[in-house]
């Protein structure tokens, strides 16, 4: 069922004990709600928004960056029933094996989980996302580059597909317009979620167990926030809460010619063998055609520069043998201890302070591309498949351009899963380390954050999560 | 990235690109000259014939000595 809570206060909502409240009802909190639900669980869904999108719920979502160029945080995220999955692209693709094993860079990137214990959830999270779970099968060792295959969803916005399943689940509460603005409870444990409305109406919403689903960067302020007010009072204080948080920056690395038969795809990476041997994290290469008129302006370049080539090439091309391309990539960041969501001083309508979120890419992001696009470069020039003209800041060592896409969107880290309370703020189930029934769900437990994008491991791991309430 | 010195490059394909440079001085900041464009040390024991080839590097193109 689902109530606006701006329009009504009813107590037969607030009087009784739900098994499960979940706040922030994405991708996560959605999925993670009616998993819970069919296996006979009563789940409390608080959703801050409404069933559309709103400047006075939006508005909440404002903060500021320090570090490199970002976009604003009240663009870069939604604030109402579907969250982010409103203005997502459908690209859909799981973590790899790679992504579990990168104790090569250190305790902090160690996952408490293997890619099979994610990896079990892909068909059903597929199915969610309305897309076929075919990725690649075989993770090549003796070769440095593989083929790296994306799904794309239609996409599913959550809000939108799930909205009537909500109305007519019994088992499911979906509150709308309820912004969290605090927790109530004892000795550790979270006994209630407090809720108030736009038209000011409050209420506690009282569940067994807890789990904050409110997105990649509001799930750290949130605890920040209560951490704040109440430290230690229902977990560890002392938890690297909003650090090591990350985003996959995108950027041109520059233009290339391809040979179509030798370079059929358009997603490329380093094999998980070359990136630990190299000890970079991984970066995903995006081959994108350019138009007639730019390849050519392309191969007239090289027959001024190398004229035997340029000949070759003006000759495939009009055998349509070659095309020109951008040459994009987003990569994975090093998790750091200084990328983190914090709280500023500025308090938004409810009186939770807003967010100063620290970014930065560091030098380790610049290895990573560097040392992925020599690998590229050379495994092109090896089967003759193509030549690349690398960006001038790549090839300067200078600035990343201000003016290209930065990054992905993808809000992640920051209440980090881990075995150990010194590095992650969740255990391997997602619990809070100290806290006896609070859970995040979300990108934002991601340990370190792989390549590519992260609906579909969002949905895995809620999927996850959900399993280990309903045994627990 | 591993610069390798200009006395190591081959000499045919040193002469191209002497020549090439002089015919465009105005591009000439913008060129560089290295046979060592990849980090060889770091990926050797990834791919050891990487040694045995010569990249060539002209206004941010990454090129094969036979390409000229």
């Amino acid at each position: 069922m689902i109530f606006d809570f701006n329009q009504t206060n009813p107590s037969t909502v607030f009087d009784r004990e739900f098994d499960v409240v979940v706040v922030g009802a994405g991708a996560a909190g959605i999925t993670l709600a009616l998993a819970l639900s069919e296996k006979g669980r009563s789940v409390a869904l608080v959703e801050a928004g409404g069933l559309e999108y709103s400047d006075e719920s939006q508005e909440q979502y404002k903060g500021s960056v320090v570090g490199d160029p970002y976009f604003d945080l009240d663009v870069a995220r939604l604030r109402f029933l579907g969250g982010s999955t409103n203005h997502w692209g459908g690209w859909s693709r799981t973590f790899e094996p790679v992504d579990f094993e990168r104790g090569y860079l250190g305790k902090a990137c160690e996952w408490p989980l293997s890619f099979i214990d994610v990896d079990r959830y892909k068909a059903q999270a597929c199915q969610i996302l309305e897309i076929p779970s075919k990725f690649e099968t075989a993770y090549p060792t003796r070769s440095e580059i593989k083929r790296v295959i994306f799904q794309f969803s239609p996409p599913v916005l959550f809000g939108q597909k799930y909205q009537d399943t909500l109305e007519r689940r019994d088992s499911v509460t979906l509150i709308l317009n309820a912004n969290m603005t605090d927790l109530v409870g004892e000795n550790r444990t979270v006994e209630a979620v407090r809720i108030e409305s736009y038209s000011g109406h409050h209420a506690l919403v009282r569940g067994k167990r807890v789990v904050l689903a409110m997105g990649g960067i509001e799930n750290s302020r949130y605890l920040l926030w209560i951490n704040a007010q109440k430290s230690g009072h229902f977990f560890d204080p002392s938890l690297p809460l909003g650090a090591y948080w990350m985003e996959h920056p995108h950027f041109m690395l520059g233009d290339a010619i391809i040979d179509r038969s030798k370079v059929p795809h358009p997603f490329y990476a380093l094999t998980g063998h070359a990136q630990k041997q190299l000890r970079i994290l991984g970066c995903g290469f995006r081959i994108q055609p350019l138009d007639s008129i730019a390849t050519k302006a392309l191969i007239e370049e090289l027959l001024r520069i190398a004229p035997a080539l340029g000949k070759r090439l003006a000759s495939q091309t009009e055998q349509d043998l070659i095309f020109g391309a951008r040459f994009r990539a987003a990569w994975e960041q090093f998790p750091s201890i200084e990328n983190a969501v914090t709280l500023s001083r500025e308090l938004d309508r409810f009186g939770v302070p807003r967010v100063a979120l620290h970014w930065r890419k560091a030098p380790y992001d610049r290895e990573t591309i560097v040392k992925s696009i020599e690998v590229f470069n050379d495994w092109l020039l090896r089967k003759d498949a193509g030549r690349i003209r690398m960006s001038d800041w790549l090839l300067n060592n200078s600035a990343y351009p201000a003016n290209d896409e930065l990054a992905g969107y993808h809000h992640m880290g920051g209440t980090r899963m881990h075995r150990s309370p010194r590095y992650g703020v969740v255990d391997r189930n997602s619990q809070v380390f100290g806290s006896k029934n609070l859970y995040v769900a979300g990108s934002s437990v991601f340990t370190t954050g792989g390549h590519n994008n992260p609906t579909l491991p969002i949905v895995q791991l809620s999927l996850r999560l959900a399993d280990h309430l309903r045994r627990d | 990235m591993g610069n390798v010195s200009l006395t190591e490059y081959p000499m045919s394909g040193q002469q191209r690109l002497g020549q090439l440079l002089k015919s465009d001085k105005t591009r000439m900041g913008r060129r560089r000259l290295l046979t060592g464009l990849l980090s060889l040390s770091a990926i050797a024991a990834l791919m050891p014939a990487l040694r045995r080839q010569r990249r060539v590097q002209v206004q941010g193109w990454i090129l094969l000595d036979s390409d000229f």
